[in-house]
């Protein structure tokens, strides 16, 4: 018995430092911006996003395009029968938008923060 | 405070007196209300005054917003039956730049029953967005949760009028008859990075989904399968017959392709990228000998291989394919540079700022399209490395129509979906490929040709929604329509 709870008890810790080197791997990477889709107000003219937007967009993005394989809330017991799942607002289609060079807009749906990245002109400079 | 505003078309008697519409369909009703979730003062309450546009009669920001989503949510309640009110809640908030907005459905459910005559869930252990669930069900399943969340940008300006004169603008109609549609369930809930169903269950879209390469449909792939199939471009297409019977009225023949015809090795048909500047692929058909360009890296491109200069070897290029790398110029510079070269079309690969990339659609500068007379094409980093590697020993490369096939449908006449590969994470499987011809709502990219029509001969969104239980219900009986 003891055994076993400090087997779970290594596996866990192995785990979260496994999640936390992940996480720890996420947060290094710095993103640049190629492409000017910030609408600047001093001047009425689009410009690239400076550092604080461009972490921003990158944090919105990424909740915005999350897709995970399970949600904390499942409800049971309708009338009918069957189940219900929340998806805490994940699997959503994001719409992006960049100037083009005639200034129109060019529009896109995403479903994923990579998509969204490269349509928007984001580049990963990941420090580890 | 949130206010109800209802844009229910008419009472049941009405869509019954209205009888068959003239395309031949009986009439349709369903419920759908917008929800309005903004403070006073912002969103849909922004006080500030504006003129009325397009057939836009709102007076201010926020009754002009409101009134397009409202637009919106009457041609998708005209188009679709349900007895159970379909709740959007929505609001504008400041987004960050570049992000438009975003919707989606609230919640899921599966293995309902339906009451009455109401026919449930079709498929056992399959999970249904929340207004497709509810009309199968015939009763509310989460009265009281809303069933389609949508945010938009309050810092960006859309168009607003409600007749699709958009100009350069985004029109948001249009842009909401898109993200509704997903809310709507076009879309599947599996995550694409790794395959894996939401929950452990599939959904109604996934259960349509067919990869030509492994022959099966999505739930009956393993997770590595459904990674694999989400970035399969070209070959993950759509089942249902609904979708099938209509494609030959929506989608023209003539098929755009890029395939390497030698040497074996690489040989085959590649995912590409399509221009806004230049011929399209197919105007001509183009088989010849792929040769790699070679300019002066200098100020306009460090690089020998990156095209910014008139090429060096254009005697080599002349009457041959040109490959270009991406990076330091526009696309539509390099094009002008291999058109200027006389080759007989171009083909830009990815470089390495861009090596997980897709193959990017190529927009014009503005100055040098206009100078491009031969079809452009681009690739990924990888596929680009592949034509190089063999270039010593002769690459033959055609970019062709084919005329027998529909353009964004298989050989079989089957609707493509989306499956670009970007080499990580997934792709956009919850949309119709943007190979498609004539431009379809539900492509990844909103185009600005498109109209306010969800149906064929325009439109194969309806047609989808059929394949996956938006069965017709005139008299919102539970039983379909004949």
């Amino acid at each position: 018995m003891r055994q076993a709870i400090l087997g779970m008890a290594s596996c866990a810790l192995a785990l979260s430092l496994g999640v936390g080197a992940a996480d720890a791997a996420e947060k290094s990477v710095q993103y640049t911006a190629t492409r000017a889709i910030a609408m600047d107000s001093a001047t009425g003219k689009y410009r690239k996003p400076n550092a604080a937007e461009i972490k921003e967009l990158v944090a919105e993005l990424k909740a915005m395009t999350r897709q995970p394989t399970a949600t904390a809330m499942t409800a049971t017991a309708h009338n009918t029968g069957g189940v219900t799942a929340k998806l805490d607002k994940a699997f959503g289609g994001v719409v992006l938008g960049r100037p083009k060079a005639d200034g129109s807009i060019e529009t896109r749906c995403v479903f994923t923060f990579e998509e969204g990245a490269e349509f928007l002109g984001l580049v990963a400079n990941a420090t580890m | 405070m949130s206010r109800d505003h209802s844009t229910k078309l008419g009472a049941l008697a009405l869509s019954l007196m209205l009888g068959v519409m003239a395309n031949g369909r009986a009439a349709a009703d369903a419920n759908i209300v917008i929800i309005n979730l903004d403070g006073p003062g912002e969103g849909f309450n922004d006080p500030t005054p504006a003129t009325p546009v397009g057939g836009n009669k709102g007076k201010t920001l926020g009754a002009q917003r409101l009134i397009a989503f409202q637009e919106a949510a009457k041609i998708w309640g005209e188009t679709l039956d349900s007895n159970v009110t379909i709740r959007i809640q929505a609001a504008f908030n400041p987004l960050a730049p570049g992000v438009l907005g975003s919707a989606g459905a609230i919640s899921t459910s599966r293995d309902f029953a339906g009451v009455g005559k109401f026919p449930g869930a079709e498929f056992a252990d399959t999970w249904y967005g929340a207004a497709l669930a509810n009309k199968r069900a015939g009763v509310d399943l989460e009265p009281g949760t809303n069933d389609i969340n949508a945010q938009f940008s309050s810092n960006f300006v859309f168009y607003l009028g409600l007749n699709n004169k958009h100009g350069a603008l985004p029109d948001l109609v249009t842009v909401l008859l898109h993200e509704f549609g997903h809310g709507l369930n076009f879309q599947t809930f599996y995550n694409r990075s790794n395959g894996s169903p939401f929950q452990g269950h599939t959904d109604i879209y996934a259960r349509y989904l067919f990869d030509r390469t492994f022959g099966l449909t999505w739930p009956q792939m393993s997770n590595s399968q459904v990674a694999f199939s989400s970035i399969n471009f070209g070959n993950l297409v759509w089942s249902g017959a609904t979708v099938t019977a209509a494609v030959p009225a929506v989608l023209v023949l003539g098929n755009p392709q890029v395939d390497v015809l030698s040497p074996a090795a690489i040989a085959r048909t590649y995912q590409f990228g399509t221009a806004a500047f230049g011929p399209p692929v197919g105007s001509p058909n183009v088989t010849d000998p792929v040769v790699a360009a070679q300019d002066a890296a200098d100020a306009t491109g460090p690089a020998t291989t990156d095209g910014c200069s008139a090429f060096s070897n254009a005697s080599a290029v002349a009457g041959n394919i040109a490959l270009v790398e991406r990076g330091s110029c526009t696309f539509a510079v390099k094009a002008r540079n291999a058109t200027n070269a006389g080759a007989s079309a171009v083909v830009i690969y990815n470089n390495a700022a861009n090596a997980d990339a897709a193959p990017p659609g190529m927009a014009d500068d503005g100055i040098n399209g206009q100078f491009v007379t031969i079809p452009a094409v681009s690739l990924t980093r990888s596929d680009g490395l592949d034509i190089v590697g063999q270039l010593g020993i002769g690459v033959t490369a055609a970019l062709v129509v084919d005329p027998n096939v529909r353009a964004g449908a298989d050989p079989e006449g089957r609707a493509r979906l989306y499956a670009p590969n970007p080499l990580v994470g997934g792709s956009s499987v919850s949309h119709y490929d943007s190979v498609a011809t004539r431009n379809l709502l539900m492509e990844p990219a909103i185009n600005p040709d498109l109209t306010h029509e969800v149906s064929a001969p325009e439109d194969l969104t309806l047609e989808l929604f059929r394949d996956i239980g938006w069965f017709p219900d005139s008299n919102l009986d539970g039983v379909a329509d004949q």
